[in-house]
Formats: structure tokens, C-alpha cells, sequence
């Protein structure tokens, strides 16, 4: 009976929206604990009614301040579309570059190419039975320039240029360098530099070498014009027409 | 003029009837949902934070939250309801975030209520002992978890229904009733001090 009257009183405690009713008064005269409880609910209570009375501020947060905030949350979804949109074109792009990259790589390393050698413009060509051990020879060159010369490329020669085949030492690294593709054709080529050279070192796959080019053991590079300044002109011998031939044709010394 | 027009003729609509405009993009059944609901929604995010611009805030991304996720709302339930629900989930996750800084609050909460319980030659003014009051209460308030004080804020400050209540928490009345009893008895727990010390006035 105690107990039911207790739960009872806890019960309305917890509604507290309507008065006492009399049994729960009568209750609390009989129990000490119920009635410790009920003065505890009194000042909660009394406490609740002084927080609830101090002021509460009014919120200065405007519509216009909404506003602004929903259109740049819009603009930033749209912009944040629009960089995801611009990253995977970039990344697509990227991945046609490399798989072109490749493609070209692999057709590259069928064909053979040949270097032709010319000592300079229209003068002592080394023949095609001239060892590649031995430096090439000029018979007579143009008078050596001053320090501040360029190193200007010659105009190569209207007239067809001997060629060699060159089959490249398996004991020497070819290294490897990018240069420019002549015009009419797409991409890089890859192109060794002289002997001596302080260029990376790649080693190739012998039958799938892009471009077999041995290390030349000349003399080390002088300025253009003078006695011992010697041309190389590479030639790319896959070209079927003679003016890709001939724009195929890079000079260097 | 026809401004404001349609501010009274948005004044007029219904909840349902401005939400169902809002959802076709109407700007002005926004902005009239929002003057309607945004003093009650700062009143209770305010309870729940205690800092006016840290209120402010929650405010904003409520509303910004519930126009953002207009075309989500089902209508099962009252808009102001889905609205105070998204008040309170974010203040949650605000006092999560928090967290760290509520341990300084209970910390400082420790020393107020001392200082209440062992006050020093009394303040003659009632106002100041009302402010000592109510931050007291509120520092109390902070050290209890978050449901419970979620369950103080909209019952016992706030004054909200129980129906009302168990329909923002997605719960039964009683439901809302047990965890209003829980939360108030360990409230109570916190504010022994203070209360016996307001027996004693």
C-alpha cells in the first residue's frame, strides 16, 4: 500500500500539471521520504521559475544573412562539381597522353633507325666503310669564330647525304635524351648525346631499343666553325617520301 | 507594394502551405517560415549552448539545414517539429564538438556552486543573486549528459508538451516521461548544493 502510494506520488511528479490530489497529501504526512522529496521538488521547482524568469535574448540572426549563406553553399556545390568535372577531365587527358605515350614507344621499338654522319655542309662526308671507332675527319672548315659565337646549327645540304647503318655496341649505355620530333610528326623522340656526356643513363631492352645510337669517341665538343668542329646529322630512315626524309634530318655537333 | 503583399499574404498561409512553397523555391514562404520559427528555435538552442553568437550560429545552420533538405521532408510531422529536431541534433553534435571545452565549463562549475553552497558576506542585490542563480543552474546543467539535458531543456525550460516532445525525439509519451524523471533526478543530483542552500533562504 506504502509502496503503490510512493510510485504513485513519483508519477505525479513527473506530470506535475495537475493539483495534488488529497490521498497524495494525505501520503506524504506518512512518509518521511516522500515528503523529503517533495520539499526537494519544491525548491527544483522554485529554481526552474528563477532561470526560466531572467531575460532570454532576442536572436539578431536575419533572413537576408540565411539568404546569402543558402546561395554560397549553392555556388559552392556547383563550384565543387565543377572541380571534380575539371580533375577527372586533367586526369583523363593525362591517361590519353600516357597510353599515346606508350603506343608510340612500342611502334618506335620496331623500326630502325640510322644515323648519318656528315662532317659539315657539303665537305668531306665519311664514307660508308669508315670505321665508327675513328674520329671523323675535316678537311677544311670556316674560320674559327670569337668566344661569343653561337652555336648555331648549319643549313643542311639540298644534296642527298650518306648514309650508314649504325648497329649500336652491346657493351656501351646509350643515353638518352628528348629532342623535338622533326616537323610532320607527333611527340618526342628519344636521342643520345655524345660520349662524355653528363646525361641520365637508361638501359634498353635489345630488341625493343627505340633508337640505337652508340657513343661517339671524338674529340670533346668545340665551338662551331672552327678546325675541329664536326656535324652530325641524324637521319631517320623510315620515312617514305623524300621531303619527310629530308625534314627528318637533325644536325647537331 | 508587392512585397508587401506577398509578406501578408505569406503571413496568412499555414505551415504546410508555405512549406509546400518553399519546396518549389519560393523565397518568401522561406523567409516567413523562418520570422516564424526563429525565435522559438534560438530559445531552445540557447538553453542548449549558453552563448548567444554560438547560438546564433546553430540558428543559422538549422534553417540553412532545413531549406537545404526542404524536398526531404515528408510532412509526417509538424515542420516546427522536424525544425526543433534539427536544432537538436545539431546541438549535439555541437556538444560533442565541445567537448573539450564543456570539461573547462565543469570545471569552472565546480568552483561556482562552492561558491554558492559557501557564500561569501551576502550581495544585497536580488538581481545578482538571480544571475548566481541561473549560472549555477546552467552549470550544473552542463554536467549532465546530453539526453538528459536535451530532456530538461524542452520540458522544464522550454515547458514543451510531452506530446510535443515525444514527437521531436520520435519516441511514445511514455517514453519522454521516464526520460524526463531520470533526467530531473540527476539534475537534482547536481544541483543538491544549491538547492539546499535555497532551502535555507
Amino acid at each position: 500500500m506504502m509502496r503503490s502510494d510512493c510510485k504513485r506520488f513519483e508519477l505525479w511528479l513527473v506530470e506535475s500539471e495537475t493539483p495534488m490530489p488529497e490521498a497524495l497529501k494525505a501520503h506524504l504526512e506518512r512518509c518521511p521520504t516522500c515528503a523529503e522529496r517533495w520539499q526537494e521538488e519544491q525548491r527544483y521547482r522554485r529554481l526552474l521559475q528563477e532561470v526560466r524568469s531572467a531575460p532570454m535574448p532576442s536572436t539578431q540572426v536575419r533572413w537576408e544573412q540565411v539568404q546569402r549563406r543558402l546561395a554560397e553553399r549553392a555556388v559552392q556545390r556547383t563550384g565543387g562539381f565543377g572541380w571534380r568535372a575539371v580533375l577527372a577531365g586533367a586526369f583523363g587527358v593525362l591517361l590519353m597522353l600516357a597510353v599515346g605515350m606508350g603506343v608510340w614507344w612500342l611502334s618506335g621499338s620496331s623500326q630502325t633507325i640510322s644515323t648519318s654522319f656528315n662532317a659539315s655542309e657539303g665537305q668531306g662526308a665519311p664514307s660508308a666503310e669508315q670505321s665508327l671507332d675513328t674520329p671523323v675527319e675535316i678537311a677544311s672548315a670556316p674560320p674559327a669564330p670569337s668566344e661569343a659565337t653561337s652555336f648555331a646549327l648549319p643549313t643542311p645540304s639540298e644534296e642527298p647525304l650518306p648514309t650508314r647503318r649504325v648497329k649500336r655496341p652491346e657493351s656501351l649505355a646509350t643515353q638518352v635524351a628528348r629532342l623535338p620530333e622533326p616537323s610532320g610528326i607527333m611527340g618526342l623522340r628519344t636521342y643520345s648525346a655524345r660520349g662524355g656526356s653528363s646525361m641520365p643513363q637508361r638501359e634498353e631492352p635489345e630488341e625493343n631499343a627505340p633508337l640505337e645510337i652508340e657513343i661517339l669517341p671524338t674529340e670533346p665538343i668545340v665551338p662551331q666553325g672552327s678546325e675541329q668542329t664536326e656535324y652530325l646529322i641524324v637521319n631517320y630512315q623510315q620515312y617514305p617520301t623524300a621531303e619527310q626524309k629530308e625534314d627528318a634530318l637533325v644536325y647537331s655537333f | 507594394m508587392d512585397e508587401f503583399a506577398t509578406r501578408i499574404a505569406s503571413h496568412q498561409l499555414s505551415d504546410e502551405q508555405l512549406v509546400a512553397r518553399a519546396k518549389e523555391g519560393d523565397s518568401a514562404a522561406m523567409e516567413e517560415l523562418f520570422l516564424r520559427y526563429r525565435q522559438p528555435v534560438f530559445r531552445l538552442v540557447y538553453r542548449s549552448v549558453q552563448n548567444i553568437d554560438e547560438a546564433e550560429d546553430v540558428v543559422q545552420e538549422v534553417f540553412l539545414k532545413a531549406f537545404e533538405r526542404l524536398h526531404s521532408f515528408r510532412e509526417q510531422s509538424q515542420f516546427s517539429t522536424w525544425l526543433m529536431r534539427i536544432a537538436l541534433n545539431l546541438c549535439t553534435d555541437r556538444a560533442r564538438a565541445n567537448k573539450r571545452r564543456q570539461e573547462l565549463v565543469m570545471r569552472e562549475a565546480e568552483y561556482k556552486l562552492d561558491w554558492m553552497t559557501h557564500p561569501e558576506p551576502a550581495d544585497p542585490v536580488q538581481v545578482a543573486q538571480r544571475n548566481a542563480f541561473h549560472e549555477a543552474f546552467y552549470t550544473a546543467l552542463n554536467r549532465l549528459p546530453e539526453h538528459h539535458r536535451q530532456m530538461i531543456v524542452m520540458r522544464d525550460l522550454e515547458e514543451m508538451e510531452y506530446e510535443e516532445i515525444a514527437r521531436i525525439m520520435k519516441t511514445t509519451v511514455g517514453g519522454v516521461k521516464l526520460r524526463v524523471m531520470r533526467a530531473r533526478r540527476a539534475l537534482k543530483v547536481q544541483l543538491e548544493p544549491l538547492l539546499r542552500a535555497l532551502g535555507e533562504l
